[in-house]
């Protein structure tokens, strides 16, 4: 998981001759920093522009919480952003059950949507992002607060991301927003990690109002 | 510290009472097995007797009153033994040795091998599960590490002692007779057709270290094992210039079959292993260090290309003898 991402074709070559041999990392959640650049680098039609980046932590666990239209395109530009722009795998939050796809979209650094699958991922200082839950018009969705819970137990930052673009055109402008203050309460209890959520969700929200207005709806 | 090691007689327990020989701590150890270690072991009084043999072992914990049990006779389906040999002699010889060793006092801790099997692999379980993840064993060897941490709990409780309960990923070494070592060295490897999930290695060094560190730290519950990262059945065949077999559905009983018509049997916990992987959560033991195995599952997988197809034939050391207290012969080994 040290090596650095494949940003060119010369580099999918030596990568692919890797594989051959079996020499590449698949880490404990099934993920392939390999394949995921390979994916993004053979894809040129996937385009994303990505504005914040330098607010990330360049280590450590951190959160991040984006808007959702239909399907998982935004999580899964967001981090082919960040990816290509930090060098960092970002995980989004999404596998579907079941045999066959589970193994297939974890090789991209997908995970489940469980609290414990997510704690563990970010204990080991890796990035989760979050998506919203679907909403075609120009409000952020909501998101179940247990989600971020093990953010709030691990004391780790979270940041909103407004995402906009389309699957067909697979232009994506993404924007990330400066760290959310977590709740003052000093207790991690159920209500705070509500509060985070509606934090999130209002940080989102004032993102694609900002930086996105003429997109809104229609992107 | 009086010190009896279960299982001595394998690769593992070998190594461990050679380590616990060295400590000063230790006033005496005792080792039991259905076999004799293949090391020679300077001052552990081994008994080669069947776990099964429960008039043997209670009579051998008797005489030699343990204050420390290394619970290592964990016997893995289709290593050393077939599938029911191998329940019945863990199962028997957990509720002996505990059970005598409690009753006759003076018991003060208990470290058990225990393994990942343990947390199951249903569809919607953790992946990666830590230490306070409920176990839900899917395979019969998960069930039987299952039935052998709770004995072990209840007997440390009924007595107030710590209970050291080592979850360790599959452990490997030169002469560990693994199912999984064994059937990542065939020529061709069946391997699961869609990716394949990622899996856990500890080699064997490694996994003595972390049993005698859990000893002398008098550890108190579980705690996961296993070297750092993970990786795939496919990459590991690939590591050793064999050829992984993308396998589907019912072709896994047709691999499982061809599999142990060469020699490399696939019991369920294996199948459920290359099937649906096997890891867990190991940052627990980033604060304690003695505990830290050397090696990556990366570094493991690679040698374990390396290593000849063994294990050896044991040798009975000279100081063995048997459960009545009768030296034994180095031809006079049970098997």
């Amino acid at each position: 998981m040290n090596r650095s991402p494949i940003t060119s074709p010369r580099e999918v070559v030596r990568a692919m001759n890797r594989r051959r041999s079996g020499d590449y990392d698949v880490d404990p959640w099934g993920a392939d920093p390999d394949w995921l650049d390979i994916f993004s680098t053979v894809a040129p039609m996937l385009r994303v522009r990505i504005e914040g980046s330098d607010r990330l932590p360049a280590s450590g666990g951190v959160l991040l919480v984006t808007n959702r239209r239909i399907g998982i395109g935004e999580p899964i530009a967001l981090a082919v952003g960040i990816r290509r722009e930090t060098g960092r795998l970002a995980r989004p939050v999404g596998v579907p059950d079941g045999r066959m796809l589970s193994p297939l979209v974890r090789r991209f650094g997908m995970i489940r949507s469980s609290a414990n699958e997510i704690r563990s991922v970010l204990a080991a200082g890796n990035l989760v992002v979050v998506g919203l839950t679907a909403s075609l018009r120009r409000e952020a969705g909501t998101v179940a607060s247990d989600l971020l819970a093990p953010a709030l137990d691990l004391a780790l930052p979270v940041f909103p991301v407004a995402t906009v673009g389309g699957e067909l055109t697979g232009s994506w402008r993404v924007h990330i927003g400066a760290a959310i203050a977590a709740p003052s309460s000093v207790r991690r209890t159920p209500l705070a990690a509500a509060e985070l959520a509606d934090r999130a969700r209002a940080g989102v929200q004032m993102l694609l109002e900002d930086e996105f207005p003429s997109r809104l709806g229609g992107a | 510290m009086r010190v009896l090691i279960t299982g001595v007689g394998g690769a593992l327990g070998g190594r461990v009472a050679s380590l616990v020989e060295d400590l000063r701590e230790v006033e005496a150890v005792a080792g039991l097995d259905v076999v004799a270690p293949s090391r020679a072991l300077r001052r552990t009084e081994v008994s080669v007797v069947d776990p099964r043999e429960r008039r043997l072992v209670a009579n051998a914990v008797k005489r030699f009153r343990p204050t420390a049990v290394l619970h290592l006779g964990i016997y893995e389906p289709d290593a050393r033994a077939t599938p029911r040999v191998a329940a019945e002699r863990t199962m028997a010889g957990t509720t002996t040795v505990l059970g005598v060793a409690a009753e006759i006092g003076g018991l003060d801790r208990i470290v058990v091998r225990s393994g990942f099997e343990i947390y199951g692999r249903r569809p919607n379980s953790t992946q990666v599960p830590d230490e306070t993840a409920t176990p839900d064993p899917t395979s019969a060897f998960g069930r039987t590490l299952l039935r052998t941490e709770q004995l072990a709990q209840a007997t440390a409780d009924s007595v107030g002692a710590t209970c050291s309960v080592l979850r360790f990923a599959t452990v490997v070494g030169p002469d560990v007779p693994s199912p999984l070592a064994r059937y990542l060295r065939l020529r061709v490897v069946p391997v699961n057709g869609i990716p394949d999930a990622p899996l856990s290695l500890l080699h064997v060094d490694d996994a003595a270290r972390a049993i005698v560190a859990s000893l002398r730290l008098r550890l108190d519950g579980p705690l996961n094992v296993a070297g750092e990262g993970s990786v795939t059945a496919f990459q590991a065949a690939l590591l050793g210039g064999n050829i992984p077999l993308p396998t589907f559905g019912p072709w896994w009983s047709v691999a499982r079959r061809i599999s142990s018509a060469l020699g490399s049997p696939v019991p369920d916990h294996l199948l459920e292993l290359l099937q649906r992987g096997r890891v867990a959560d190991i940052s627990r033991l980033q604060v304690l260090p003695d505990l830290l195995p050397s090696l990556s599952t990366m570094e493991v997988a690679r040698a374990l290309h390396t290593w000849t197809t063994q294990p050896a034939s044991p040798q009975t050391p000279t100081n063995a003898i048997d459960a009545d207290g009768k030296a034994v012969g180095a031809s006079s080994g049970k098997r």
